[in-house]
């Protein structure tokens, strides 16, 4: 297998180096600016290319890695669709419905594979989690506690027409999570609050089971608290407890530094990497397709209203 | 002076604690038991060696302060039989199942010449007292959101009978947490949405609670005070608080100071958590105490209590409208945020 990655960011380092454990060679990297910086300190003998297209019309390309920011997605898409290419995207699939249904429409019209990353799912606790016995759901506790992310190339997380803002990027995660464990949700009430270097909010939700959630995601917390996720599903027969904080599994002390670290033998985005790739051996459904992915969005984007109105809203209402 | 305490119904599971928390104190005495459930009475009074009164008001007469345990519906009449007697009382929480019982006791409390607290042992525990001292000195900077938790086991008795309990977790379990961030943060719960339901038991009242929250300062505070623990569970809750602010967050877990004891055999057999920091409740009452001696009032007065009943009304309002809910108060409506 062969991938192209578009983006030379923190993601797609991230993939990358999960390529790196994988039968998958990364032969091309596309950036605006120039990738070159990010190959050698990658130490990836690819290609470089500033336009995307040229990097898709490659014959020995398998599939394209979109790991751009969130409002690129669609054109992206439009690329790997007039060339017949498959495509793996980083989540969101999109900072709007309308560009997520304009890249469902792209990759049905082309039948093009395409696998949106919801990580969370492929984290192990987190799939052992909703594997665990708990009889009839009673309620979900999602956390994910982050500095602001100031990684992005210009900035783009800070601005919510790029990204999405916090719910569509960031507590996405939990709401897809919630979701694929329990069901559909028929209404969100969210607060939130932000300002330009921080936001912090909570979604409570409403399941279409009568079940009963909530999602608390922050990019508020100061740089010396590592990032942190909690998880508790709740049931009339059992409960299921998470927490990331304090990882015990590996821990090393030296003069300068403390590591705390899971050991996973695979990351949950190799994992979810080697599902897609599977997908395209086998011909098979990626985990997340665009049309999971917009019920998530559509999930994101509720909240997001809710937040702004102060009133419950049902995702089904969500439309553009 | 050594106050002279009597039990004003043994109904609550806390009568023990309040039991033995007065028996370690030189300057308070047990007097007796007063509860219109003779056996249940007779038997918490032979458990704990006292005296049981078949007459309330023989009791009320022979003591200066009262704690009452009795179930919620049933606070008000209490309080306005010992103010009636001159007795002080330490009522346990919440102040009232409804918010028109709450203001009767406010009324009662102010006309007539008596202490009333309510028993909030979370304002005693040491992390929310550190807390305070953090928020008041200004660490935080300005609060962006709150987060808390207190969620349970499913009590049983007249906790789920919505006859004498008012109500079920909602009842239960909020008012603890949204007096402390009140007392930490000196705002009030402007406005309540709730997500509320009857998910664990097959019981009458509401076992599930979410309520996000709005300050009368606009930050958002939301609460899970479920009872979503299971009985096999290794304890019968928590209460944290999590506040995230413009300089830095803080955490606090009132429970976290504990130890994990495993029972190998027996009855007892299983995971069981040990608290070993200062016993907030036993601070409790001290306060409440020193109170009664000293002719001042508890740290919690009907006036927080109130504040708290009023949350718990919105709550339920909030849940059957699916609208949020303005909390109203003795002061009236408050203002909505537009935060």
């Amino acid at each position: 297998m062969k991938v192209g990655i578009a983006g030379a960011g923190f993601m797609a380092r991230t993939h990358a180096s999960a390529y790196d454990g994988m039968d998958v060679e990364v032969v091309a990297v596309a950036s605006p600016s120039g990738p070159e910086p990010f190959l050698e300190e990658a130490g990836l003998e690819a290609d470089a290319y500033t336009d995307p297209k040229e990097l898709c019309e490659r014959a020995d390309i398998d599939f394209l890695d979109v790991c751009t920011p969130t409002d690129t997605h669609r054109a992206l898409v439009e690329i790997a669709a007039e060339t017949g290419t498959d495509v793996f995207l980083e989540k969101p699939i999109a900072p709007t419905l309308e560009a997520a249904r304009e890249i469902e429409s792209l990759v049905d019209e082309a039948d093009l594979t395409c696998g949106v990353g919801h990580v969370v799912r492929f984290d192990p606790a987190y799939q052992r989690a909703r594997d665990c016995e708990i009889g009839t759901p009673g309620v979900a506790r999602a956390r994910r506690l982050s500095p602001f992310p100031d990684w992005g190339t210009e900035d783009w997380f800070a601005d919510p027409d790029r990204s999405g803002g916090l719910f569509v990027d960031l507590a996405i995660h939990d709401l897809d999570y919630l979701r694929w464990c329990w069901g559909p949700v028929d209404r969100v009430f969210a607060r939130r609050t932000r300002d330009e270097r921080a936001a912090h909010g909570t979604a409570t939700l409403r399941f279409a089971s009568g079940a009963i959630g909530y999602v608390e995601a922050s990019w508020a917390q100061p740089a010396s608290r590592p990032f942190a996720t909690e998880l508790e599903l709740a049931g009339d027969d059992g409960l299921v407890e998470h927490e990331s904080a304090d990882p015990r599994a590996y821990r090393a002390w030296t003069a300068e530094d403390a590591i705390r670290d899971p050991a996973p033998a695979k990351t949950p985005y190799q994992r979810e990497l080697e599902q897609f790739v599977a997908a395209l051996e086998t011909g098979g459904e990626p985990a997340v397709g665009p049309a999971e992915a917009i019920a998530s969005l559509r999930l994101a984007l509720a909240a997001e209203r809710s937040a702004e109105r102060g009133t419950p809203v049902s995702p089904a209402e969500v439309e553009g | 002076m050594t106050v002279r305490v009597g039990l004003l119904s043994a109904a609550h599971v806390h009568a023990d604690a309040y039991v033995a928390a007065l028996a370690e104190r030189e300057d308070a005495t047990l007097v007796g038991v007063a509860d219109p459930d003779a056996d249940r009475g007779r038997e918490t009074a032979t458990r704990h060696d006292l005296e049981y009164v078949s007459d309330p008001e023989d009791l009320l007469e022979r003591i200066d302060a009262g704690v009452v345990c009795a179930p919620n519906v049933a606070h008000r009449e209490w309080i306005e039989r010992a103010a009636e007697a001159g007795v002080d009382v330490l009522c346990e929480k919440p102040l009232a199942a409804t918010l028109e019982d709450a203001r009767a006791i406010v009324e009662t409390w102010r006309d007539a010449d008596v202490a009333v607290g309510v028993a909030m042992p979370l304002r005693f525990a040491e992390s929310a007292r550190r807390a305070r001292r953090t928020l008041e000195a200004g660490d935080l900077g300005s609060l962006r959101a709150i987060s808390g938790t207190n969620r349970g086991h499913i009590p049983g008795g007249w906790f789920v009978d919505p006859e004498l309990a008012g109500g079920g977790a909602v009842m239960d379990h909020t008012v603890h947490l949204v007096d402390l961030v009140a007392a930490l943060t000196g705002e009030r719960v402007a406005e309540v949405y709730a997500e509320v339901d009857t998910r664990f038991h097959d019981g009458e009242v509401d076992d599930v609670n979410v309520l996000p929250m709005e300050l009368t300062d606009g930050t958002g505070f939301l609460l899970d005070g479920s009872w979503s623990k299971p009985d096999a569970w290794h304890t019968w809750g928590d209460a944290t608080l999590e506040f995230v602010g413009t300089d830095g967050t803080l955490a606090i877990d009132c429970t976290g100071e504990s130890l994990t004891h495993t029972v190998a055999s027996g009855e007892e057999a299983g995971v069981h958590t040990v608290p070993y920091g200062a016993d907030p409740t036993a601070n409790l009452v001290a306060d409440f105490v020193a109170a009664v001696r000293e002719g001042r009032e508890p740290l919690v007065t009907p006036d927080d209590g109130l504040e708290a009943v009023a949350v718990v009304e919105a709550a339920y309002e909030s849940a059957a409208s699916a609208e949020s809910v303005a909390v109203e108060t003795r002061r009236g409506a408050s203002e909505p945020s537009d935060g």
